[in-house]
């Protein structure tokens, strides 16, 4: 049970962590070669203890607070999150809007960067622009370890699957010095989705006294659920999009 | 400033894409949450009210998602014929 706990709220964290800072990383790269290294680094450094500040701030400030308004107030967040990147995965898998694209992304934030590069010394724009792409892709992962650590009770464990994530990822940037376009983000993305909002309408149902049968193994079948909403709603949009198709060429 | 504007509008952006999927959820939450001082022994029949009721919402806003793009697509398209004098 204390296994299945610390994977309820490790592996949420660590694979919502790993999507994040694969986009995180694209943009540092784009930093990197197109205006020095010195100024990614600093960048990425500046947005990293800033995000480490919002944790240590708002983390550990969360454990007083009373369990049942917490699981209210942060599952419902939970639920909010979670179905957003839910609905655009399945948009996605729809054919509706255009799948992630690292090598893109790599490109766009490189031509916008691209000219006047000074490597060797330390670039505003540049490190700005690493800064801007740390903090606001880390957001999205600092909400999501205070959000399932804190309802959980386990804000390190939640911590240390995205500090496992940021390693593999960085250590991944090491090797290969260039944007990770093969990692099949729309896929991780859909999972992440299911599993927050799954546990966060879990958590918010338990705050708000309902009684879920099984207790914490009915956030399989409320993923399950979600599964069946989503896989309804791509197939409708897929009929849809055939059926207009058809209408267009007639 | 600009910064920090920014740094709010990503805050809200991480909760809220579809306005109407929120406030559908919003509401669904909610409405629970009055049942559940209304009727406390529901406990049983709130918790799949809740859960079907956020999966139902769920799908309703891929569905219009989609229908939204499409109609979008479709006004574009509109506008392209009219500035070619068709």
């Amino acid at each position: 049970m204390m296994t299945g706990a610390l994977v309820a709220v490790a592996l949420p964290s660590f694979i919502a962590s790993l999507v994040e800072f694969v986009e995180m990383l694209t943009i540092v790269l784009a930093v990197g070669a197109t205006r020095g290294w010195r100024s990614a680094l600093a960048g990425t450094a500046a947005g990293i203890v800033l995000l480490a500040l919002l944790v240590a701030a708002f983390g550990p400030a969360l454990a007083y607070a009373p369990l049942d308004a917490l699981k209210i107030v942060l599952g419902a967040l939970l639920v909010f999150f979670g179905l957003r990147w839910l609905r655009k995965a399945a948009l996605r898998y729809a054919g509706v809007i255009p799948m992630g694209d690292e090598a893109g992304r790599f490109a766009r934030t490189a031509s916008q960067l691209s000219g006047g590069a000074t490597p060797a010394s330390l670039d505003g724009a540049g490190a700005l622009t690493a800064f801007n792409g740390v903090v606001l892709e880390g957001l999205e992962i600092v909400f999501i370890v205070i959000a399932v650590g804190a309802s959980s009770r386990n804000l390190a464990v939640a911590a240390i699957g995205a500090g496992i994530a940021g390693l593999i990822i960085v250590a991944l940037a090491l090797v290969l010095h260039k944007p990770l376009a093969r990692v099949p983000a729309n896929a991780l993305k859909f999972v992440v989705g299911l599993m927050l909002s799954s546990l966060g309408t879990l958590w918010l149902g338990e705050g708000l006294g309902v009684a879920w049968p099984g207790d914490d193994l009915s956030a399989f079948g409320i993923g399950a659920a979600y599964l069946a909403a989503s896989a309804i709603g791509i197939g409708l949009c897929r009929k849809r999009s055939s059926s207009h198709a058809g209408s267009v060429s007639a | 400033m600009t910064w920090f504007r920014t740094i709010l509008r990503k805050l809200a952006g991480l909760f809220v894409d579809d306005p109407v999927l929120a406030a559908g959820v919003a509401v669904w939450i909610a409405l629970i949450a009055i049942l559940g001082y209304a009727a406390p022994g529901l406990a049983l029949a709130r918790a799949l009210a809740l859960a079907l009721g956020l999966c139902g919402i769920l799908t309703l806003s891929i569905v219009r998602g989609a229908a939204t793009k499409r109609a979008g697509g479709a006004t574009s398209e509109r506008r392209k014929l009219r500035r070619l004098g068709t």
